[in-house]
């Protein structure tokens, strides 16, 4: 419980102070990578990760927009770091409390976490 | 009386008769008759060998498949696309064990609760009175301890590991497999044998004749394609032939009641239900699995799991039951479903029927156990919800004896569509929470207003429901103790007394009810004797 309150505290602590920062950095080509689902990639291939993408930015023509993508995305994910393993980590929590708290998207079939849906969405608008 | 004393000399000699080479016109006398020689009857002959009483066993067939047996159970479907009912079951010693698969596990605690989201649900019994009942059955089915807990069978093989989920969501339901037995074979010596036990095959019954007042039953009407008729009287008759036939042979006896016997509420053949079983998704993993747990070889395969839905997320998505088993999509892609299987033309079914009751259960396109698999197949089997639109009826087509054929309706709803589809859902939930795979839902589960179904979805091959249980007699054709409410020594054995079906094959729990049933007319035979 201890745990929990402080990572809650520390996650919006690091919202307010590391946004600017994180999103100043994250069209660095050195972090693409992390913005990608992670997870998903060692499913997905390229193509069906920008398929779910465009499926997702059908379904939410209001969100097919790169930067507020990412702005939606460093929200949720409560990211305090632009380094790309925290980054990664931050991303694989935002997936996990999905999940957990039932914010899922079904894409083309795929269950998804709201994130990753995201994520996916952010790759087709990065890579098309 | 002279039949008789020619039946009572033959008895004397051998407990296994040819009812065709009886005198015609013979009485047959008995405390109790089990018509029916498949699981049920034969499990409940078995509880009476070397008791002090006289039990005759009628058997329609003989000890071989017969295709003029079998037409006997031919009949027409409506509604959603069923296999030919010829095929569903096998008319001879050993009924349609001959040919099972041998899966076998208990209905959870919630499948006898009264649940508000499905209509007409709810036992009179409960899980707690049929555990003695299962653990007997164990042993009759060639099955492993009374145990269905994961972690007991992961004790016993530390690569039996079940996916890391939260039990209190998503957990593995354990199935046991017999080898499977098939009861001609293996009980046959037992029942011949039995000096107490008399059977009698190519006795079909034709007709339950009761009472005047109707009130209970007084003898059953028998033929067989040597044309010869005989009666059988016992102070109490149970009814053993499957859920179809249970609920046909009522309808079809009508000389006392214009309805049917034990039909007064309009009650006997409605609630057919089978088991939905389709394939419903794709499970993927990062990396291969081997899923030792989850994984079955037939034939050498003891146990295995598949993935259920809690009790309190059932009752939060207001679903039915089920569980979803996982093949690796590599042999599983390749499989035809069973529906395209046996729903040929009649002709091809019963070629593939006569192979099957030869060579049950094909065991090619099975896991190798060395190998790992990132994708596996969801294949989903859920309980249908009670409907009594769902049923049997007679044709006026008659079959060669002159029994009215059946002709069951079998329809799907929206209930059973949601369920599958919030159950794949909620497994991929929790395989996404746990972090180890992503569920795919079938082109067919996407939209959740497509109330279609594919042209693959099909059942298991399970009948249940016909002659429901209940305490009150305006809802249920029998009470708790399997008795037919309006006749005091008529009972129903079988599946077709479950008020609904809960999501594992029914095998194991309809023996489990049948034991319950023998023990109840032994203790009322003994009240009678004292």
């Amino acid at each position: 419980m201890q745990r929990r309150i402080f990572m809650g505290i520390s996650a919006i602590g690091a919202v307010a102070i590391g946004f600017p920062y994180l999103y100043s950095c994250s069209n660095r080509s050195g972090d693409q990578l992390a913005w990608r689902p992670f997870f998903l990639s060692r499913i997905f291939d390229l193509q069906t990760i920008m398929e779910t993408g465009r499926a997702y930015l059908n379904k939410e023509p209001a969100e097919q927009d790169r930067r507020k993508l990412e702005e939606i995305l460093l929200m949720s994910s409560k990211a305090s770091s632009s380094e790309p393993d925290q980054l990664r980590q931050y991303f694989d929590n935002s997936i996990r409390e999905d999940f957990e708290n039932g914010r899922m998207v079904i894409l083309k079939g795929w269950v998804l976490s709201l994130t990753e849906a995201r994520q996916c969405a952010l790759f087709s608008l990065t890579h098309s | 009386m002279r039949a008789f004393f020619f039946n009572t000399f033959l008895i004397n000699q051998k407990m296994h008769i040819d009812a065709r080479k009886l005198e015609n016109g013979s009485v047959l006398e008995a405390d109790i008759c089990i018509v029916g020689a498949g699981a049920a009857g034969i499990s409940m002959a078995l509880q009476w060998i070397n008791t002090p009483y006289k039990v005759i066993l009628l058997e329609g067939g003989g000890f071989e498949y017969e295709d003029q047996m079998q037409e006997l159970f031919a009949g027409k479907t409506t509604g959603q696309r069923y296999f030919p009912l010829r095929s569903v079951r096998l008319h001879y010693f050993g009924g349609t064990t001959g040919h099972w698969a041998g899966f076998c596990s208990p209905l959870d605690p919630v499948d006898f609760k009264k649940r508000d989201w499905i209509e007409h649900s709810g036992w009179p019994i409960n899980r707690g009175d049929l555990d003695p009942f299962y653990e007997r059955t164990q042993e009759i089915l060639e099955l492993g301890p009374y145990e269905y807990n994961s972690a007991y069978w992961q004790k016993r093989d530390p690569a039996f590991l079940p996916l890391p989920l939260d039990e209190g969501r998503v957990w593995s339901k354990i199935w046991q497999f017999s080898p499977p037995t098939r009861f001609g074979v293996k009980y046959r010596e037992s029942i011949v044998k039995a000096k107490n036990i008399h059977l009698y095959t190519y006795a079909n019954v034709i007709e339950i004749i009761s009472n005047d007042s109707v009130s209970a039953v007084k003898e059953l009407k028998t033929t067989n394609f040597a044309g010869k008729e005989h009666r059988v009287r016992a102070k109490f008759f149970v009814i053993a032939c499957c859920a179809i036939q249970n609920a046909r042979l009522l309808l079809a006896s009508r000389r006392q009641a214009p309805n049917g016997l034990g039909n007064d509420q309009d009650l006997v053949g409605r609630y057919f239900m089978e088991h939905v079983e389709v394939k419903s998704g794709e499970l993927w993993f990062a990396e291969p699995q081997r899923l030792k747990m989850y994984m079955m070889d037939f034939g050498t395969t003891k146990t295995r799991a598949e993935l259920a839905i809690s009790e309190a997320l059932q009752e939060k998505h207001r679903i039915l039951n089920g569980t979803a088993s996982l093949n690796p999509l590599e042999l599983a892609k390749n499989r035809p479903a069973f529906i395209e299987t046996w729903n040929k033309n009649e002709k091809e079914a019963e070629k593939e029927l006569r192979m099957k009751v030869k060579k049950p259960i094909p065991s090619s396109n099975i896991p190798q156990p060395a190998k790992a698999y990132k994708g596996f197949q969801l294949f989903t089997r859920i309980e249908q919800a009670p409907n009594p639109n769902c049923r049997i009826t007679l044709d006026t087509d008659r079959d060669a004896f002159g029994v009215p054929l059946s002709i069951l309706h079998w329809e799907l709803g929206s209930l059973e569509k949601r369920s599958i589809r919030t159950i794949d859902e909620l497994i991929g939930q929790e395989c996404g929470r746990a972090g180890i795979a992503r569920v795919k839902l079938l082109d067919y589960l996407q939209d959740e207003n497509d109330p279609s179904w594919p042209s693959y979805t099909g059942g298991g091959w399970h009948h249940m429901g016909t002659t429901r249980m209940s305490d009150d007699p305006k809802t249920g054709v029998v009470d708790r103790d399997c008795k037919v409410h309006t006749l005091h020594n008529l009972f129903m054995a079988g599946s077709s007394c479950y008020p609904t079906a809960g999501a594992p094959n029914p095998t194991l729990t309809l023996i489990a009810l049948t034991l319950r049933l023998s023990d109840h007319i032994k203790k009322s035979l003994a009240g009678q004797t004292h």
